[in-house]
């Protein structure tokens, strides 16, 4: 890594300068200045410098370098949350782009600071990281790479198998028995007080019999009592599947990794959007002022990258246009006083048009917004009719015959369906724990539950087998296929290698 | 390539090569970029893994994206991935980038060489090569050596009081200079002659002969960036008789014929390379290497002839001579050819019944004496 040049810490602090003027309330930035090979190797790590040995980094990397090497995409910035934030600048770079990375990476960093959604992430994880990397290193140093990384993989494809709400949740009180253990406890039949001369009188056996039955049925039922839906399917793994303490920790630590990076995947549209604003704000406010130039096409330049940045994809949403375009919605309403009931309820579109009550509480809303938000209700509340018209979206499908896709509609309830398809438990499938006893044979239940769309059956099926060599015993999960045009409920069924679908009447290897 | 991430990225390509982690094999995605080096349009294979996980079937399949168009309209699906000029340009010829030299040489290993390799008498001398090690007062601007002259520069003003520390200046005159210049140095130059020889008789079927191309291509490939205008070549085939071949592409593209097998024929034609008085190569000067590749199935009463023009002629004379043996079948010629690589030091055997083990094979032709 190269050393951090006296320009660019006057650089910082010209930004820092005017954050302090803003309610950008930052965690304080390490910038680092790396080579354009270290930063693919780093972004490979997801920005930490060290994790545990896993192909896919390899496989990341390969990626990066290659569309470096190609021209298709240099990674300009890098940000990682913690405290302090460590961020790397690629060596070489532009004044302009020095200007607009640090500002840009001043946002994340304010953004994870105070979203919500951070709130219970380990604002230490540069060195939880660090420390995971040695754990697993020495396991695989004792148990070998092969059987490790296979168990890693077999855990990476659960990761995403948890729970939002989980960091949320108060710890829960473990005076619950894990509900796959069998309350075998024989029970004292509970009797009469007699003399032992008066027993067969007062206790006959008859009675006793009844007692006995009376207490099979009740400790029968509570062992059927399928418990409720558990959604942090690798938790539970984690609790009660039966690990070797290696395999225990692996997991573990896939878990930890998993809910660590989970709020960046909530909120990616509004970290996005809230960096692109404030960087925009920055450089043309300030940063790119006559005064503060460093160098005379900063200007050109800035402007350059940043329309690169914004611009509009025909294919998928660009997270920092949208983000951006968002604020900047927000803002505007807020200031003109577009927004609550008098305003949605006016019918008077010329009036409509010109509304301004001048309220100029744009700015206070949108810091609102980035702190108690996500991508989804980001979305949900401020993605309105007027907004998306104005910045021109439309919702395109594959034409399965000539393999080109097409704009569908330009509807506004369909394209915001569709993106909030997208967001709704990050576009993942919604899988269930519901029985851990299943047939009370200790055989895990899933439950898949339908939204009209079926699960792709092959990778369904391997990452079932997974489940059942963590779990050790049959998994099986009951979905939806469409056969036919018609939905038919189908439950597939892992067995150690074999692996069975059943439906209604039949049943079928696969 | 940055240090800490070599070993995760290694990994991923064996697995990728299939090598480990077979299972993971069916979930290998063959990605590709079109990328533009230079003039030239290049495909770059981009292969990635997918790992299952739940996911839905078609998640991808409705979208949403921006910008204008009616309904109806086709979205430009591509992206800005062919360039921007790709299309209107009719007859661009797309290069694999695929293996690059450094890749294959890398995949090698840098431990192999052509073993034995000698300067060969007159050569020797012959070349000489200036480099620039030394310095001197006088020369032109464009060789002035930047540090020297500052120090010197640097060490009269101190000298002279000259120089003050709160206003660092420093400024050379004339007799501060400092340049480069060259000293002529002969360079030890040993060339080699490498001669390639392979079976396309009748047995050699399918299998076999993809190896050999293979092995061949390998070799080939790895010696020419290794040792570039140092090393000449011959390319050599024999059914039961033998004919050199005067360009690599028409070597390559032989496939068999279906004649006998008359192993001595090629030795015979090769011998005539480097031997006698109408030999393009003196063997006093060049150092020779000969590969021969085949299935050993020999007409019987000719292995013995073999076995006797390699102790004699062609063993003695030349650097390194081996054999590598395309099939897992064994032969008379083979066994030979077995015994003799044990009692030689500068001949060489390697079984390839299989591609897989061409890399263990030219480990052992190119490696280090054993």
């Amino acid at each position: 890594m190269t050393k951090y040049p006296q320009e660019y810490k006057k650089i910082q602090e010209m930004v820092l300068g005017y954050i302090a003027n803003t309610k950008l309330d930052p965690f304080p930035v390490v910038f680092e200045v790396v080579s354009s090979d270290e930063m693919s190797s780093i972004a490979s790590y997801t920005g930490f410098p060290r994790r545990y040995p896993h192909w896919r980094f390899g496989m990341e990397y390969e990626r990066n370098h290659n569309m470096n090497k190609y021209g298709f995409q240099q990674i300009y910035e890098m940000v990682i949350n913690n405290n302090p934030a460590y961020a790397y600048l690629l060596e070489g770079s532009e004044i302009s782009t020095i200007k607009t990375v640090m500002a840009h990476v001043y946002g994340h960093s304010d953004f994870f600071k105070n979203n919500y959604m951070f709130k219970n992430t380990n604002r230490n994880m540069l060195n939880k990281m660090g420390d995971n990397a040695s754990i697993i290193r020495k396991i695989i140093d004792v148990h070998g790479l092969e059987k490790v990384e296979s168990f890693i993989d077999s855990c990476l494809m659960i990761e995403n198998l948890i729970d939002a709400n989980y960091t949320f949740q108060p710890p829960k009180r473990n005076d619950k028995a894990p509900i796959f253990e069998e309350q075998e406890t024989a029970q004292e039949i509970p009797r009469f007080k007699a003399k032992d001369y008066m027993q067969p009188f007062i206790n006959p056996p008859e009675f006793l019999e009844a007692q006995k039955k009376r207490i099979d049925e009740a400790q029968k039922k509570e062992k059927e009592k399928v418990p409720g839906p558990e959604k942090n399917i690798m938790l539970f793994l984690l609790e009660n599947a039966p690990l070797e303490p290696w395999e225990q920790k692996i997991l573990a630590i896939i878990m930890e990794e998993a809910y660590y990076f989970l709020p960046q995947r909530q909120t990616k549209i509004m970290n996005e959007g809230w960096a692109t604003y404030w960087h925009s704000k920055l450089m043309t406010e300030y940063l790119l002022r006559p005064e503060n130039m460093l160098q005379k096409d900063e200007l050109i330049s800035y402007l350059d990258q940043h329309s690169k940045i914004i611009q509009q994809d025909r294919k998928n949403i660009n997270p920092y246009r949208l983000g951006l375009d968002l604020f900047r919605y927000v803002e505007h309403c807020w200031n003109t006083g577009r927004h609550g009931k008098e305003y949605e309820e006016c019918d008077n579109l010329e009036r409509k048009q010109r509304w301004n009550t001048n309220e100029g509480k744009g700015l206070e809303k949108i810091f609102i917004v980035r702190s108690c938000y996500n991508d989804i209700m980001f979305i949900d509340e401020f993605f309105t009719p007027e907004f998306a018209a104005e910045q021109n979206y439309f919702m395109h499908i594959d034409d399965s015959s000539t393999d080109e896709r097409f704009i569908f509609s330009r509807d506004f309830a369909v394209i915001k369906e569709t993106m909030l398809n997208q967001l709704t438990n990050l576009g993942l499938p919604l899988i269930y724990i519901v029985d851990s006893n299943f047939k009370n044979r200790n055989e895990l239940q899933l439950y898949h539950k339908w939204t009209g769309i079926p699960l792709r059956r092959d990778f369904a099926v391997t990452t079932l087998k997974s489940i059942a060599r963590i779990w050790k015993r049959p998994v099986n999960i009951e979905t939806v296929e469409i056969e036919k045009e018609k939905e038919k409920r189908i439950r597939i069924i892992a067995d150690g290698e074999e692996v069975k679908r059943e439906t209604g009447t039949s049943t079928q290897f696969i | 390539m940055a240090g800490i991430i070599d070993s995760d990225y290694r990994r991923f390509r064996e697995i990728v090569k299939g090598h480990v982690r077979k299972n993971l094999k069916q979930y290998i995605v063959n990605g590709e970029l079109i990328g533009k080096e230079g003039k030239d349009y290049v495909r770059v294979p981009l292969p990635y893994i997918n790992l299952p996980k739940f996911i839905y079937n078609d998640s991808e399949n409705a979208g949403i994206g921006q910008g204008d168009g009616e309904e109806g309209d086709p979205i430009d699906g591509y992206g800005e991935e062919y360039g921007e000029e790709g299309g209107n340009q009719p007859g661009d010829i797309m290069y694999e980038a695929d293996l690059s030299l450094e890749e294959i040489a890398e995949i090698l290993g840098e431990k192999l060489e052509l073993a034995e390799l000698k300067p060969k008498s007159v050569d020797r001398i012959l070349k000489e090569k200036d480099k620039y090690k030394s310095i001197r007062k006088t020369g032109p601007e464009s060789l002035r050596h930047f540090k020297r002259t500052y120090q010197s520069a640097l060490k009269r003003m101190i000298s002279t009081g000259e120089y003050k520390p709160e206003k660092p200046i420093v400024i050379p005159v004339r007799q501060d200079k400092h340049y480069r210049s060259w000293v002529r140095e002969p360079e030890p130059n040993a060339k080699a002659l490498i001669i390639y020889g392979r079976d396309v008789s009748g047995s050699m079927d399918d299998e076999r002969v993809d190896i050999v191309r293979n092995a061949i291509w390998c070799q080939d490939i790895w010696i020419r960036s290794q040792y570039k205008d140092r090393v000449h070549h011959a390319y050599l085939a024999h059914h039961s008789d033998a004919w050199e071949v005067d360009d690599r592409e028409k070597f390559f593209s032989i496939y068999n014929s279906s004649g006998g097998t008359v192993i001595s024929s090629i030795f015979n034609k090769m011998i005539e390379l480097f031997d006698g008085p109408l030999a393009r190569y003196n063997k006093e000067l060049w150092n020779i290497y000969i590969f021969y590749y085949g299935d050993g199935e020999n007409y019987e009463s000719d292995n013995d002839k073999c076995i006797s023009i390699l102790q004699e002629k062609i063993i003695p004379s030349v650097n390194l001579f081996c054999y590598g043996h395309v099939t897992n079948a064994s032969t008379n010629f083979q066994k030979k050819v077995m015994t003799l690589s044990n009692q030689s030091p500068n001949t060489r055997y390697a079984e390839i019944s299989t591609n897989i083990q061409i890399l263990d094979a030219l480990k052992k032709f190119l490696g280090a004496k054993k």
